[in-house]
């Protein structure tokens, strides 16, 4: 195997992608621009509409209002409702979003609540999994709280008891994580997803390519009837390969990067309003992590389009394994999933929980070097696969 | 335009598209695989592991033991716990997720309980905010505290000849005035609409680039224009294979995904409390309706678009750009409080996916839904007179 040869393959095969400034372009865009644009852009809408929901003024009606006089206007002085006069089919106005919410007070509510005896329960009428409905509920069930705990103060100072004994003890939160590691939190788990998934996408189309799409040229021949050895071919190939699904990633990262500056109710959302600073470190780190497992997606890619006959054929046996591979780079946005040494085996699962942590800003040595060589030894299996493709005619030449 | 010359070619293509097996496997069969192996295997690893998580041992530390014991009996008692002896470095082993919190109790906490009664006594809990393990271990330890907090309340009461009834003057009831369906309805309302669109257009993105970019490559699109069909009658026999491809795609993915959601109703019942599968065969036909004219806008589109590439690889990245065109508004059903209007009404795409969502929940609000079919039967008129147009023109056909 010389490497003058595999360099000369390598720059041909750089020619040839640069050269189709179309494909180039629409390669390119997906990953660059329009991915990033949409899960932010979507998140920043997501989050912004589930922020008006949380504020906006819920539309209510009170049932039954001369019972509890006190409550009800509690309730029309509450921030965020609208008292309409309830219709007879209130029922039907909730589930036709008419109304978000309909309180029923029973009679003889306030009087017996003066005399000291508990009045038959409120009644609150809701649109259960309506977004909408929900937060009106929660708003409602606050006020009655309120309500609630200020009438048994009152029992309480009547009866000549201080208030405070009902507060005996009480728990308080404190978070000991730095900043930096809450706010990666959200982020770790969808940056490796972001990643692997797009490395695998990048090394999509140049495999194809370079081998089914040469067939279908019909210039694999004359390639093959050149100086270069199968093994050199093989190696040029995947070199290039390998740099496009690189590069792919690495584009996509800076961009979504650039995006989450202009998205500021999200970037918040996502990193709960701590400054997010995934260090330079942590994706060095994960890029060396990625680098391996870059080698193995573009020797299966290789392999699975070599033995298609056409680019149409070749896209039907690499959907699948995109396909395939969502579910297991999908693992780090799964909550309370961690890595062991069982998951440190499983290929793509364990670069994915790995590099969460790694977002997260801890650093696992030993699972790092498991996850490293075992991934570098998939990879090596991937990459004397393709080679034995390419040596094998039956797969070269198919009809 | 003949209809005898239609269905030739509409035969044709047929007899083409079917006789390709592996392309057919990749196009339906893979898409009805789709939704059982990613909705089962996603569901399933998340029950997996959730089960697990809760299974598993979390470790917890109690500093400052000896100033509650009772408290910390309760703590003991707390399944899963594991209880690991006091040590300083309790704040750096949370962040790196060794322990899940520590529970720290002020000095004589239970001495003062009774020695001050009228004082609060605050029990600190470490965590690692926003961790999934962390926030669960939290729980646990604020639920226990509220419990004990509740049972000195209980005995403060019962002291001054109170019951603990005095602190519910009152209680309430919160009533769901929706069926069941309905409430399924929210959900499958969210995410139904989006996949029945994007199959719609994936089901025609295969076919209509094998039909024309796709024949351009093969050099089989002279033979067919030399032939006795007039240009109309090709694309219409085209543009009806592409259709039907399309409505067939999405009825079989539909199809296979009611038999997962089905098939899987008592496990999902399980994960979601009371999941009822109960989707009306109204609110499917309505939708299915619905999609019909949506169909037909993006087969004459795809066709059209398709067309102007010269071979199968710039018909996929023109493709590529478009699908975004049709993700993002199809994605209008997933965004929480977002409701159709008479002005919403008139977006494509967006219309049918914000319809779909009220049609899951048994809403059929029918002027809007007359105008939502209507206006989108303009626009699939615009595309199938586009696709005819690009027929006809030498240069769209014959691009070097």
């Amino acid at each position: 195997m010389r490497l003058g040869n595999i360099a000369i393959i390598y720059r041909k095969e750089l020619i040839d992608a640069v050269r189709d400034r179309r494909t180039l372009f629409a390669t390119l865009v997906f990953p660059v621009v329009l991915f990033p644009l949409m899960s932010v852009g979507l998140g920043e809408v997501m989050e912004s509409s589930v922020k008006r929901i949380r504020t906006d003024t819920a539309r209510i009606a009170l049932l039954g209002e001369e019972h509890a006089p006190a409550l009800a206007a509690r309730l029309r002085d509450h921030e965020g409702f609208e008292m309409v006069a309830a219709a007879e089919d209130f029922k039907r106005q909730i589930t036709d979003k008419k109304l978000r919410a309909v309180v029923e007070f029973p009679s003889g509510f306030d009087a017996a609540l003066a005399a000291g005896e508990s009045p038959a329960p409120v009644k609150v009428y809701f649109y259960s999994a309506e977004p909408r409905s929900q937060a009106a509920l929660r708003r409602l069930e606050e006020a009655l709280r309120e309500h609630r705990d200020q009438v048994v103060e009152q029992r309480l100072s009547v009866a000549g008891i201080p208030p405070a004994i009902l507060h005996p003890v009480e728990s308080r939160d404190q978070n000991v994580a730095s900043a930096e590691k809450v706010g990666g939190l959200k982020l770790a788990g969808l940056l490796p997803y972001f990643i692997i998934l797009l490395t695998l996408v990048g090394a999509l189309n140049p495999a194809i390519d370079m081998t089914a799409g040469e067939k279908e040229r019909g210039t694999l021949e004359t390639i093959l009837a050149s100086a270069v050895r199968r093994t050199e071919l093989v190696a040029g190939k995947f070199l290039l390969v390998l740099t496009a699904s690189l590069v792919t990633s690495a584009l996509a990262l800076a961009s979504f990067a650039f995006t989450m500056q202009f998205s500021r109710a999200y970037a918040e959302e996502m990193t709960r309003g701590q400054a997010t600073s995934i260090s330079l470190v942590a994706v060095a780190a994960v890029f060396f992590l990625v680098l391996p497992l870059a080698v193995l997606f573009a020797g299966v890619m290789l392999s699975l389009a070599l033995s298609a006959r056409s680019f149409k054929e070749a896209q039907g046996y690499t959907g699948p394994v995109i396909f395939l591979a969502i579910i297991p780079a999908a693992m780090a946005l799964m909550p309370g999933v961690e890595l062991n040494l069982r998951l440190a085996l499983v290929p793509v699962v364990n670069v994915s929980l790995l590099a969460k942590e790694i977002f997260a800003g801890s650093y696992p040595w030993n699972s790092i070097a498991v996850v490293f060589l075992s991934t570098c030894v998939y990879a090596a299996a991937a990459l004397f696969v393709a080679v034995r493709q390419f040596h094998r005619e039956e797969v070269l030449f198919r009809s | 335009m003949k209809l005898s010359n239609v269905a030739i070619i509409y035969r044709k293509e047929l007899v083409d598209t079917l006789r390709d097996r592996r392309s057919l496997f990749t196009s339906i069969v893979l898409p009805m695989l789709a939704f059982p192996v990613l909705l089962g295997g996603m569901i399933g690893l998340m029950v997996f592991f959730a089960q697990r998580a809760s299974r598993d041992v979390t470790p917890v530390m109690l500093l400052g033991e000896e100033h509650a014991p009772a408290l910390a009996a309760r703590l003991r008692a707390v399944e899963n716990f594991k209880i690991v002896p006091p040590a300083d470095d309790y704040a750096a082993r949370i962040s790196d997720k060794k322990l899940r919190a520590a529970v720290e109790f002020p000095a004589a906490l239970e001495e003062n309980l009774t020695a001050r009664p009228e004082e609060t006594q605050t029990v600190t809990v470490y965590h690692f905010e926003g961790e999934f393990r962390s926030r669960e271990a939290l729980r646990a330890v604020q639920r226990a505290v509220r419990d004990y907090r509740d049972q000195v309340v209980e005995q403060r009461l019962a002291a001054r000849g109170l019951s603990p009834d005095a602190l519910q003057p009152f209680a309430w009831e919160k009533e769901n005035v929706a069926s069941a369906e309905q409430v399924t309805g929210v959900i499958a309302g969210m995410f139904l609409p989006y996949m029945v669109i994007l199959l719609a257009f994936t089901g025609a993105l295969y076919p209509a680039i094998d039909l024309s970019a796709g024949e351009k490559e093969r050099g089989t699109l002279e033979t067919i224009l030399a032939s006795a069909v007039s240009r109309t009658e090709l694309v219409a026999g085209k543009f009806l294979l592409v259709f039907s491809a399309s409505l067939l795609t999405t009825l079989l993915a539909v199809a296979s995904l009611a038999v997962t959601l089905l098939a899987g109703a008592q496990y999902l019942g399980r994960l979601t409390g009371g999941f009822v599968v109960a989707l009306s065969w109204k609110a499917g036909a309505t939708v299915f309706f619905l999609i019909v004219p949506l169909a037909v806008v993006f087969s004459a589109a795809l066709l059209a678009i398709a067309l102007l590439a010269r071979n199968y690889r710039e018909a996929q990245s023109y493709t590529t750009s478009l699908s975004f065109l049709v993700i993002l508004p199809a994605l209008g059903s997933l965004v929480p409080g977002v409701e159709l209007n008479a002005r919403l009404a008139l977006v494509p795409i967006l219309n049918i996916s914000l319809a779909a969502k009220d049609i899951f929940v048994d809403r059929y609000p029918w002027a809007l839904l007359g105008l939502i079919f209507l206006s989108t039967c303009v626009y699939a008129a615009v595309a199938l007179w586009v696709a005819v147009r690009q027929f006809h023109r030498e240069e769209a056909l014959f691009r070097t």
